[in-house]
């Protein structure tokens, strides 16, 4: 049985969103909406298609950070290790060794 | 009010690619006005460090690295200034050999406030732990 519980259709989610139907296909194909596909009709995750005032993080502050990390990937194509990258600055700016007396 | 105490490490897998973007990204997308999100006073020092490493090894160019500053800023979220992070997390680490000082700062914020320790370094999470605060490891 396929569960489509608290998913909507996308016009309701386009409706909610004052988006077209076309862009919210479009960010549910780019991950910028929760959703799933169920017979090849796109439903939307409900909790996504909450009005902006009330979240915490603006929906365009995170979707201007995807834009420049995406610009970023496609130049470089490197996925960074983020643990990794901390760890270092810590070991070598800050001295703090891993498992060091 | 539920409140997080974000480390460096998801704040840096949110503004670069990494294998834990999505689940960073899904963390600050799913945050109601009813949470909070804390931090270390270490974080900015240590995202700032990460992103000028990377700009002098050439991944990112100048500007990016600009960007990605002023997004990491962007960010909601509110250092916490009080000494006693300090102090636990200095009391924390006598009897301890193999741990670093910084990891322990976010989880003596996180037990100073109430909060839940937002990680995606394993062992922050059993550091975590270890001293009875709550983590999440986001995958």
């Amino acid at each position: 049985m396929i569960d489509t519980e608290g998913m909507i259709t996308v016009a309701e989610a386009a409706k909610r969103l004052h988006l077209s139907i076309e862009q919210v296909r479009r960010k549910l194909r780019e991950g910028k909406l929760k959703g799933q596909r169920v017979g090849g009709q796109w439903f939307v995750a409900e909790e996504s298609t909450r009005l902006d005032e009330d979240r915490l993080v603006p929906r365009e502050l995170l979707e201007r950070i995807d834009r420049t990390r995406e610009a970023i990937y496609k130049r470089t194509g490197i996925t960074f290790d983020a643990v990794a990258l901390v760890n270092e600055v810590r070991e070598e700016e800050f001295g703090e060794k891993d498992g060091a007396e | 009010m539920t409140t997080w105490c974000v480390d460096a490490n998801v704040v840096i897998a949110t503004l670069v690619d990494e294998a834990a973007t999505s689940a960073a990204r899904s963390f600050w997308d799913a945050l109601r006005r009813t949470d909070e999100v804390i931090a270390a006073q270490v974080l900015y020092p240590e995202c700032a460090a990460v992103l000028r490493r990377k700009v002098v090894q050439g991944l990112l160019s100048e500007s990016e690295g600009r960007e990605k500053i002023e997004e990491a800023l962007d960010l909601p979220i509110t250092v916490e200034t009080s000494k006693q992070q300090f102090r636990l997390s200095f009391e924390w680490a006598l009897p301890m050999r193999r741990i670093r000082m910084h990891d322990l700062m976010y989880v003596a914020v996180a037990k100073i406030r109430d909060a839940t320790v937002v990680t995606i370094d394993s062992g922050m999470r059993q550091a975590a732990h270890e001293q009875g605060v709550a983590a999440t490891l986001l995958r």
